[in-house]
């Protein structure tokens, strides 16, 4: 068990994601940052798709209710256990009744909004349709459907996972930058109604920073720039949507539908992110802004396998290293 | 574990599946180093041996002195460090390996420059003992 001692202000249980009901009308959910929460996983030597909590905001405190590795990943935090400063994108062991305290991200190569907090074994909430991430619409998944509390208690897989490995990993954004004038790209590719879209704006949207703004949460993100103008005016029907797609309703400035993004909906869409960039977009802090980069299919699904390759060899040398310290 | 035929297969598969240069293992019946194209058979230096005050690499890697994303380094000379603080990485791939205080101390000297390739046991940091009425 662990129990929340801060407020807990907007942070979920996620894993990655209720994939495969988007067709009983239940959107995907999972983390913002599925590489982060992976990663996680991975160092504590947990399944790639074991539950976390996802955190937003800052502080978030937590006690344990029994001892445990853990792992910090996502944005570099400031971490302390028990009062001493500990490394984000590390493994580490508490015991039971020691206090982590997550802090806000510090300054740091990569600017990221969002912590993962994975502990050994996952977070045992009980899964609804195959998934334990938290479902807010619909409220249900996670823990009780719903962000956590002060006071909330989770549950902990009753064993846990192996003993815990003193290793860190390099973050993902470091190790596969992606940037075009200083600014986070994330790839897109053009949406049914791109063509629809006037030259001019379609070359702003290629080529013009966007800004994230305030208006943006785990359901999607909305963003400032040059006004996107139709060709003429669209009214489409209600159709299915996912995460990633690029809409531009009346005002001509578009939203990029997240992880809690309803299944469906009927705005034009300009583009869609990427399915291997959700992460990238996932972590960019609400007043930053970022670049749209056009790539075609292949290139989408070669970014995939690219991400893919990462985690691949994430795992094989963290497990290497667990035969080492096995040997030793 | 035992180290059989199998084992040490599938620990070169994995080694040749990476961008790392060798892998020792050591227990109690024996050490095996495995070293990317090559057939390398020989004692491996134990760490203790190269003196208390040093702390050396326990993998081969490229030397830190700080986790990537850290703006500040982990430990600079001048600092007094606990036993088991980080006080640099090797990192191995998207892998990083602590370096850390091996006994309380002072970091006298740091021995390599981030960024620098590393084999085992190499030097890393040069600690020097609390003087009495140093410790804090």
């Amino acid at each position: 068990m662990i129990e929340i001692l801060s407020s807990g202000a907007l942070a979920t249980v996620q894993d990655l994601g209720r994939h495969g009901a988007l067709g009983l009308g239940v959107g995907v959910s999972g983390a913002m940052d599925g590489m982060a929460l992976a990663a996680g996983n991975i160092l504590l030597g947990n399944d790639d798709g074991a539950a976390a909590i996802e955190i937003p905001v800052f502080p978030f405190v937590v006690r344990f209710g029994r001892g445990s590795a853990f792992a910090i990943t996502g944005a570099n935090v400031v971490a302390r256990l028990n009062g001493s400063p500990i490394e984000a994108w590390w493994a580490h062991e508490a015991v039971m009744g020691d206090i982590l305290e997550i802090g806000p991200p510090e300054p740091s190569p990569w600017r990221a909004a969002r912590a993962y907090l994975s502990i050994s074994g996952g977070i045992a909430v009980e899964p609804v349709l195959g998934s334990r991430s938290t479902q807010l619409r619909g409220a249900f998944g996670g823990h009780l459907g719903r962000q956590l509390r002060k006071g909330d208690r989770l549950p902990l897989a009753p064993t846990g996972g192996p003993p815990r490995l003193d290793c860190g990993l390099v973050p993902p954004a470091l190790a596969m930058p992606l940037e075009i004038d200083g600014l986070p790209v994330v790839r897109a590719l053009p949406a049914a109604e791109h063509d629809r879209f006037a030259p001019a704006s379609l070359a702003a949207f290629w080529s013009e920073p966007w800004k994230i703004t305030s208006h943006s949460d785990r359901y999607g993100y909305r963003f400032a720039g040059p006004v996107l103008e139709p060709l003429a005016p669209m009214e489409l029907r209600s159709h299915g949507i996912v995460p990633g797609v690029i809409q531009v309703p009346h005002g001509g400035q578009p939203i990029v539908q997240m992880r809690d993004a309803q299944p469906s909906g009927g705005y034009p869409k300009v583009a869609t992110v990427i399915e291997a960039d959700l992460w990238r977009l996932g972590q960019a802090p609400i007043g930053s802004r970022v670049r749209f980069l056009k790539v075609d299919w292949e290139e989408a699904v070669e970014a995939l396998d690219r991400n893919e390759a990462w985690l691949g060899q994430v795992r094989r040398l963290v497990g290497l290293r667990r035969l080492q310290e096995r040997a030793a | 574990m035992t180290l059989d035929a199998a084992m040490i297969s599938t620990l070169s598969g994995w080694l040749d599946a990476t961008d790392i240069d060798g892998l020792e293992l050591s227990g109690p019946q024996g050490s095996l180093r495995l070293v990317r194209g090559k057939i390398a058979s020989q004692p491996l230096a134990h760490p203790q041996a190269q003196g208390a005050s040093v702390v050396t690499a326990q993998s081969v890697g490229v030397f830190l002195d700080r986790c990537p994303l850290a703006s500040e380094p982990a430990a600079t000379v001048g600092d007094q460090v606990a036993a088991g603080a980080l006080i640099g990485c090797l990192r191995v791939g998207p892998l990083l390996l602590p370096v850390r205080a091996p006994s309380d101390g002072v970091v006298a000297e740091r021995l390599q420059n981030p960024g620098q390739s590393v084999g085992f046991g190499a030097p890393l940091f040069r600690l020097e003992a609390l003087l009495p009425g140093e410790a804090s």
